[in-house]
């Protein structure tokens, strides 16, 4: 008897991972409080609760066979089920309320703390980087670790003006979402790819895609006795690494990497609806295992946004509110000229005249 | 070995912090420490481009990474996942993906930055591995050019903000397009997720080229009992209204009210005081476009809001989902190869699109008009 077909065509739903009982009280919710760091409240209009514990994994959401069945046994004893965070975090849904303390303490003594829920530092979402991805410029996950070990007293208590979400993508891709964080780290290359004629030539590269796909036309072919060749103009190259992609055989790159540090990414339509971040340092070291000159610029953002943001006020609100020539002088950002967007200036340059000084 | 400091040295460096550490669940693993060590060490990753894998019975859900040293490891193979939208994983999930791991892997899985589950084995364990996710429910898809796995944010089922049940209509879509998450036969992937509200905590309208939001039409709905009760207790009333970004709320000398022609429908004021609740007219707002890589002429960008509201009633999806395939027809006849959503729409334009679909051009949708004559 042969097996069935593959694929086979699943989509699981979501429902078979919450007990009946959750499930029923579904769309009762109507209000929700943060007791303490890591432990939310929800109620219903009828006056019942729910209780939610968030704790912080490892970076990059890697998780033994073992670690998931401690998950999996606090789960059975403590909650009614549990859910990743959409941070590469971890909650426990429906902790009994009389289970709490004991669960806290459990949680506490296995090195998973709760913690990273409202007025605190958020798990530090990152992508995969040199655990497991080719394209990585820098290593995103051991940037989070040294990040979330120098500022784990703010993931445990909630003492900031509004929540601190920070995220890393280890490359141009932003797999890791740099680019949406109140503080956003993203990996970069240095060096323009180089093609390398013999081996470009022998991989039959697909030369139409190769071109299209450089999004600032910087790659044009080259007939050459041999057949077509490509060259890549340094002055408009990004450095975005879209041909190393297509066409790794024949083009690569020398791997010297840095990062850019950016600020006030956001989701939420509140205001300004959801922006990115905004770049302020532009080019930061970032060689494993030393990232000082990362933490020491966010301790300063940080620093600044805790004395002078008011409650609720996320880091984009307050620099909105106090202006970018206060902000980047304040933070010590790299020159002006440096922050201006070199493909579309006329979204950096300012076409009124309010001037703060 | 995890005890070994001589051996990997920086990988051991990242074991001695406060916080969970990731290299103790490597370690803990038959992952290859090896090479991240190597990539701590030299600062470039120890794998490379061009790693190809194609197994028949798999056409999506397979990858796999080739190495640069490979006399540690000649490649490494991962499954990828789909998970229950909403990220919810019972007991029985979380056990049932480490006996996955641990038997036809490596006793490592990774919940990815995108929402799926990956877990790291070899090629020759795919096919039984997967069979054995089929039997617990479980299956695998969304790699390469397809559509990639549907994502939610929590839902109803725990929060109070959620104007539809954002998991179920991501597992709606997920099921009746779940061919095109399995065989890859698009010019790009597409990612597409749902959110519960415009807080949009799943950030899906930069992430997702294109995202449904749970909107509501009317105003909100104002309890002064729960609102004076909330005074009692502390609540700050002028902070509230100040807090609209609108300047929509007004203290009417007894009451609080919302001017009707000023409300944005953005969440603020829901967010702060539980007096206040989301309207009734519910429904999905469709952004397209949102992208996070550096690639294409667009970049990163957040995406174009191209419907304002489609409403959901009774928890019938079948005009979301006609939507969402139409629109996905539109884009992978019409796109160029490896055009992402919002570099398609920025080339073609939010109005053709529209056109295509059939679909109003509500005013809602417009930031200004044209400040020019043509």
């Amino acid at each position: 008897m042969s097996a069935p077909d593959l694929p086979a065509g699943i989509m699981p739903d979501y429902r078979r991972e919450i007990p009946a009982e959750l499930l029923a009280r579904q769309g009762s919710w109507v209000w929700h409080e943060v007791v303490q760091p890591g432990v939310l409240r929800h109620l219903a209009a009828d006056g019942s609760e729910l209780l939610t514990v968030r704790i912080l994994l490892p970076p990059n959401g890697l998780l033994s066979a073992s670690t998931l069945r401690d998950l999996a046994r606090w789960i059975r004893e403590y909650a009614l089920t549990g859910r990743r965070t959409s941070r590469q975090g971890f909650e426990f849904v429906g902790v009994r309320p009389e289970k709490l303390e004991k669960f806290l303490a459990e949680l506490q003594a296995a090195g998973f703390p709760a913690g990273g829920t409202g007025k605190s530092l958020h798990q530090i979402k990152c992508c995969t980087s040199f655990i497991h991805c080719q394209n990585a410029a820098v290593d995103a996950p051991s940037i989070a670790q040294a990040i979330t070990d120098y500022f784990y007293r703010d993931f445990l208590q909630q003492d900031l003006p509004a929540p601190l979400k920070i995220s890393i993508g280890g490359c141009p891709n932003q797999c890791g979402g740099g680019v949406e964080a109140d503080i956003g780290i993203l990996g970069l290359y240095d060096s323009v790819p180089e093609v390398d004629e013999a081996s470009f030539l022998a991989a039959n590269i697909d030369i139409g895609l190769l071109v299209s796909w450089c999004p600032t036309g910087a790659i044009r072919p080259r007939q050459t006795e041999k057949g077509t060749m490509v060259t890549i103009d340094v002055d408009r190259c990004v450095r975005c690494t879209s041909c190393v992609q297509v066409a790794p055989e024949g083009i690569s790159l020398k791997k010297k990497s840095y990062v850019a540090i950016a600020v006030g990414g956001h989701g939420g339509n509140s205001c300004k609806g959801p922006e990115m971040a905004a770049i302020v340092f532009p080019r930061v070291p970032a060689r494993p295992l030393d990232y000082s000159a990362i933490i020491d610029r966010i301790e300063v953002i940080i620093n600044y946004w805790r004395r002078a943001g008011k409650p609720g006020e996320r880091l984009a609100g307050f620099i909105e509110r106090t202006g970018w020539s206060d902000f980047l002088e304040t933070i010590g950002a790299s020159p002006v000229e440096e922050l201006v967007d070199k493909r579309l200036p006329q979204t950096s340059i300012r076409r009124d005249l309010h001037f703060r000084y | 070995m995890p005890g070994d400091s001589k051996e990997f040295p920086l990988c051991h460096e990242l074991m001695k912090g406060r916080s969970p550490s990731h290299v103790r669940e490597l370690s803990n693993s038959r992952y290859p420490l090896a090479m991240y060590e190597h990539g701590l060490a030299t600062g470039e990753t120890a794998y490379g481009h061009g790693g190809y894998i194609s197994i028949p019975e798999l056409p999506s859900g397979v990858a796999v990474r080739n190495s640069c040293r490979p006399e540690i490891i000649e490649e490494s193979a991962y499954l990828r996942i789909l998970p229950p939208a909403g990220g919810w994983l019972s007991a029985v999930t979380l056990e049932k993906l480490a006996s996955c791991a641990e038997t036809y892997g490596k006793g490592l899985i990774h919940l990815t930055s995108g929402g799926t589950i990956e877990i790291y084995t070899t090629r020759e364990q795919m096919v039984p591995m997967v069979r054995e996710l089929n039997a617990a429910g479980l299956d695998i898809g969304s790699t390469g050019n397809d559509l990639r796995c549907l994502t939610a944010c929590c839902g109803p089922a725990r929060c109070d903000m959620a104007l539809i049940d954002a998991p179920a209509l991501a597992t709606y879509l997920g099921q009746r397009f779940i061919d095109e998450q399995q065989y890859p036969g698009y010019p790009q992937k597409v990612k597409s997720g749902v959110a519960g509200c415009p807080n949009d905590c799943i950030r899906a309208m930069m992430q997702k080229d294109h995202s449904f939001i749970g909107v509501y039409r009317d105003l909100p709905q104002i309890n002064n009992e729960v609102l004076a009760a909330w005074q009692e207790a502390g609540g700050d009333l002028a902070g509230l209204i100040a807090a609209c970004p609108a300047g929509a709320l007004t203290w009417t000398g007894t009451t609080l009210a919302i001017v009707p022609n000023k409300c944005w429908h953005c969440m603020a004021c829901i967010n702060l005081c539980p007096a206040i609740r989301p309207g009734r007219e519910r429904g999905v707002a469709w952004v397209a476009g949102g992208k996070y890589g550096h690639r294409g002429p667009q970049g990163p960008m957040v995406g174009y809001v191209l419907v304002p509201f489609i409403p959901v009633k009774d928890d019938d999806y079948t005009a979301i989902g006609d939507l969402f395939g139409a629109f996905l027809e539109l884009w992978a006849d019409n796109a160029r190869k490896k055009e992402r959503v919002g570099d398609f729409i920025a080339r073609v334009g939010p109005l053709w699109v529209l056109k295509e679909l059939g679909l109003k051009v509500e005013p809602q949708i417009l930031l200004s008009p044209k400040r020019n004559g043509f």
